[in-house]
């Protein structure tokens, strides 16, 4: 229906529109994306400084910290970090990591803004839920930050909170107010996660322009959608969770506490609740969530990639396919977080079994991302350095995953700092990757302007390095059983807990964490003062790429939606003249580079047979 | 010392944004010569090898510095199975980790941005597909079975007549309670429990008169032992890194967890040359604000040593007599008779000294320094 309004019926009909409506609640998917941007920038900032006081006490175990007394009051004890403060500082750290940046902040911005602009709608199918989503993020941002400033401190139980410690109020001091504004920050988040959910869904299923059909869809947009069915399959069961836990700590019920005594009481009914249960239903969600993190950033990379490759992405309908199968196995391999909970044995190995059988689609993905690069041109641009890096990161993570669902190792090497090495690389700094990735990439289409690439260089290779430097020596440390979540080693004196390391890994941590001031500098700088970016910089195919130069129009494309002939991925094309043909094109205009099979159609034995390749 | 690390931390980086910015001026002077696109393909493409070969030799460096400072030998029978299972997929995952990123950073030099040239139009093989999903599917599969003999064998709890051990987690700390000379456990109630009766021993089950409780677990060297595990508070778990063990203690679900030690305390002392070695349990779940410190050791004796230590011990009841009035009348004469053939408490050393108040640690005389 759109497509009927001409130009000027739009402009008359967006005439009026106050400053509040254009920029704060605005309903434009555009303006929503920067928004999750910016809320995801800020968060990302907050939990990076946290992570660098995880590192204070590992790497530098007698500093005098009395200096961070005006930010951090009384949780600064004796010139120390309190060791109940630091439980609070990592599981802050991993929640907003986890949900608020590498969730909200990656497939909030990249969801938003690219669904409609590659499938060549004008906006979501329903802005108004879309608005409504950002704004529930918002609040739960506002939640959790508000519990930053508790007295008693915030949450202390790790981003797991697991109970009895996150529901029984005298366990840790983190579970009074700190874990209340903790449950119900991530509540409106999970409202908001679902809001925007099924309105990507919706989106990509009815407002897809006309030719752009499932099998011509951007593999960000398929990575993204898929995200979103993961999203809603999971999400309302880490709300029971929370309603059950909310339940056990307000109203004297005992879903989750079993025998529990203590400061000399009996707390919940004995011999009723399990403390299992709530491990059962966390980690429902609790591993679907790192796919839901690490699937973005996925389908980020295949664009990339295959945009600086010059080449069509290997094996489109196997890197669908691969992500189904990853969505539908990552719903069946919860309880490999469980093989040492007490779970029964026979249980223990089935959940290895899945664990085993969903690392095979993530080989695929490797192995095709590897095919891709084959014999490309490969352009560098830093989109690409961190789209290469995510692939870097995600073989290194995702190998030592195996010695993970080998549930004989994870015995000994289930939460200990082997654990944190294997998902910081897989799921941590890949998607992060896959976030600067998509920042660099649309930079110009997300604020019109250009980023530095000199200084896009810079911030990848120090963050790329140290990123390794960081996490490659801990598999070493946790394969010596040092466990998580220590605010101290010192009792350790029968193990050797490599403190010089630590050192060493702290000190990488704040370079690193430095670095990335270079890429902030970066992009606030050139958002106001970049060099204004032309329409296609990177000669792509996608539909973004065919709105006016710089920043879209409110309705994306001026006049009529663009149709779309062909698939994506027409990168060096044999017999076109250009390297790329946008996916606007008309077959009719590309009769000497037409092949009898388009798209995701075309196989080797056809091209053979055609003569394009030898 | 920590200032000066700072200090240094500082400098180096400094110097390496300034050889950056350095080396991003010369390349941007390179680029301006070359103004094509993709020009930084050769700066960036010949750093990512030279990482990956740099990264090469750090590793083999770095691995060989600190095999020494390494975890060793399993001190249990079930540790060696542990290892070979790990060290078999280690192996794998190696293999595939130098294959593969290889494979990327020579096609990254190979195939850099030359406007000259066309990339390979190459968008599906199914045959390469179908053959890179089979063969991970089957390595995978092999290394699942691997680890599924692997886990259901130390998983098994072994039939023939285990040294039953039950250790509980609390805030923060674990005790050990024995089943006494009958070999038998008592029953247990959370209502029982108190400051005194820390298990909450249920003493109208004549089994728990002789049991005993105890601050320092011993077991004996090349036996079957079970650790029955429980927790008084939050979720806690039971973790031996030399032992290869782990277990979550779960408030209101025992888990077990069967193995066999093959050193003791002793001859792991010796082979350390640290008088003070002792195995200990390290918590690894997060439980609270002294989940750091949650240690506790774990001796591990010949047996003959084992048996003589296990005799002596008073059970709880003969330690508690004020108790006796909670056994009912028909066990009465029977718990009469387990106190009065307890030998008196002898004094342990860590009874003579403790914190104060102020916590500072004083012995009958005061103060210590």
């Amino acid at each position: 229906m759109d497509r009927l309004i001409n130009r000027e019926e739009q402009e008359m009909h967006h005439a009026p529109v106050s400053f509040w409506r254009k920029y704060i609640f605005s309903t434009d998917h555009k303006v929503i994306a920067r928004q999750y941007l910016f809320t995801g920038i800020f968060w990302a900032v907050i939990g990076g400084l946290l992570s660098l006081l995880i590192r204070i006490p590992h790497g530098f175990p007698n500093a005098d910290i009395e200096w961070l007394k005006p930010l951090l009051g009384d949780w600064i004890l004796n010139q120390r970090l309190d060791a109940e403060f630091y439980l609070s500082v990592v599981t802050i750290h991993g929640t907003v990591m986890v949900f608020f940046v590498l969730t909200a902040g990656l497939s909030g911005t990249f969801a938003n803004f690219l669904i409609p602009l590659q499938i060549g709608a004008r906006d979501m199918a329903s802005p108004f839920i879309n608005m409504l989503s950002y704004w529930m993020f918002f609040l739960s941002s506002v939640l959790m930050f508000g519990s930053l400033f508790v007295e008693t401190g915030p949450s202390m139980a790790g981003w797991t909170a697991y109970p009895p410690l996150s529901a029984v109020q005298v366990a840790v001091s983190g579970s009074g107010a700190g874990m209340t504004l903790w449950i119900v920050s991530l509540i409106f988040f999970v409202i908001s996660v679902l809001l925007g959910g099924i309105n990507y869904i919706a989106t990509v299923i009815n407002m897809r322009t006309s030719g752009m059909s499932f099998d011509r869809l951007p593999l960000t947009v398929w990575a993204l959608l898929l995200t979103a069915v993961l999203g809603l399959f999971s999400f309302p069961v880490l709300v029971a969770a929370f309603l059950l836990l909310i339940s056990d700590r307000h109203l004297d019920t005992s879903f989750f506490l079993g025998d529990i005594y203590i400061d000399g009481a009996v707390w919940g009914t004995p011999g009723s609740g399990s403390a299992i249960l709530y491990q059962h239903l966390f980690w429902f969600l609790g591993h679907p969530e790192v796919y839901i993190v690490i699937m973005p950033a996925l389908g980020i990379a295949s664009e990339v990639i295959s945009v600086n490759a010059r080449k069509p992405i290997f094996g489109y309908l196997l890197m669908v396919l691969s992500l189904a199968v990853i969505c539908f196995m990552s719903l069946l391999v919860w309880a490999h977080h469980m093989f040492v909970s007490g779970l029964n044995p026979f249980l223990g190995s089935l959940f290895s079994l899945t664990s085993f059988v969903v690392a095979v689609p993530s080989a695929v993905k490797v192995f095709n991302y590897l095919a891709t690069i084959w014999r490309g041109n490969l352009r560098f641009t830093p989109a690409m350095m961190f789209a290469l890096g995510l692939v870097s990161f995600f073989i290194s993570g995702g190998l030592t995953g195996l010695v993970l669902a080998n549930s004989a190792a994870d015995i000994h090497l289930h939460d200990t700092y082997f654990v944190v090495a294997h998902f910081h690389l897989v799921m941590g700094s890949s998607a992060v990757f896959g976030f600067f990735a998509g920042v660099y990439h649309w930079f110009p289409k997300l604020f019109g302007r250009m980023l530095s690439e000199r200084l896009g260089y810079i911030h990848f290779w120090i963050t790329f390095a140290g990123i390794y430097l960081i996490f490659f020596p801990m598999h070493f440390i946790g394969w010596n059983g040092i466990p998580r979540r220590y605010y101290s080693f010192s009792y350790m004196e029968n193990i050797n807990y490599f403190p010089d390391l630590n050192t060493f890994i702290s000190v990488i941590a704040i370079i690193t964490f430095a670095a990335q001031f270079i890429f902030l500098f970066n992009f606030f700088y050139h958002l106001f003062w970049g060099k204004p970016a032309e329409q296609n910089p990177w000669r792509a195919n996608t539909l973004e790429w065919t709105t006016k130069a710089g920043m879209p129009t409110h309705e994306n494309w001026e006049g009529e939606l663009p149709a779309v002939y062909r698939w994506p991925y027409d990168y060096s094309k044999p017999g076109a003249e250009e390297d790329y043909i946008p996916q606007n094109v008309p077959l009719s205009e590309t009769e000497s580079s037409n092949l009898k099979e388009e798209g995701i159609r075309i196989t080797t034995k056809s091209l053979r047979r055609q003569g394009k390749i030898h | 010392m920590n200032q000066v690390l700072l200090v240094v931390a500082v400098l180096l980086l400094l110097l390496v944004f300034f050889f950056l910015f350095r080396v991003a001026a010369l390349v941007s002077v390179y680029i301006w010569r070359n103004k094509r696109q993709g020009a930084s393909g050769n700066f960036n493409s010949w750093l990512f090898l030279m990482f990956f070969i740099a990264g090469l030799i750090a590793i083999y460096l770095f691995y060989r510095s600190v095999r020494p400072d390494l975890l060793g030998e399993p001190s249990t029978e079930h540790g060696y199975w542990l290892d070979s299972s790990a060290k078999l997929t280690f192996v794998l995952i190696l293999i595939v980790f130098f294959a593969t990123q290889a494979a990327l950073a020579l096609f990254m030099i190979l195939y850099r941005y030359d406007e000259h040239r066309r990339a390979f139009f190459y968008p599906m093989n199914l045959k390469l597909e179908i053959v890179w999903t089979a063969i991970p599917l089957i390595v995978f599969m092999g290394l699942f079975l691997n680890s599924y003999v692997t886990w259901t064998k130390i998983m098994e709890i072994p039939p023939d007549d285990p040294v039953l051990v039950e250790v509980t987690g609390m805030q923060f700390n674990w005790i050990a309670r024995y089943p006494g000379a009958d070999r038998k456990f008592g029953r247990v109630n959370i209502r029982y429990i108190n400051q005194q009766n820390v298990t909450g021993l249920d003493l109208s089950d004549p089994a728990s008169l002789d049991d005993f409780v105890t601050g320092e677990i011993r077991i004996p060297v090349n036996r079957n032992i079970i650790f029955k595990i429980r927790s008084l508070d939050v979720v806690h778990s039971v973790n031996i890194p030399h032992f290869r063990l782990k277990m979550d203690a779960v408030p209101g679900m025992p888990t077990q967890f069967a193995f066999k030690p093959i050193r003791t305390t002793n001859a792991k002392k010796m082979e350390t040359s640290n008088a003070w070695f002792n195995f200990s349990i390290y918590c690894a779940e997060l439980c609270g604000r002294g989940h750091y410190n949650m240690k506790t050791d774990v001796v591990v004796d010949e047996e003959d040593v084992y048996e003589k230590w296990y005799k002596e011990q008073g059970s709880w009841l003969a330690r508690n007599k004020e108790y006796l009035q909670y056994v009912p009348e028909e066990y009465r004469s029977r718990a009469k008779d387990i106190i009065d053939n307890t030998p008196p408490e002898t004094t342990g050393e860590d009874a003579d000294f403790f914190y104060d108040n102020s916590q500072k640690l004083v012995d009958e005389n005061g103060p210590i320094d």
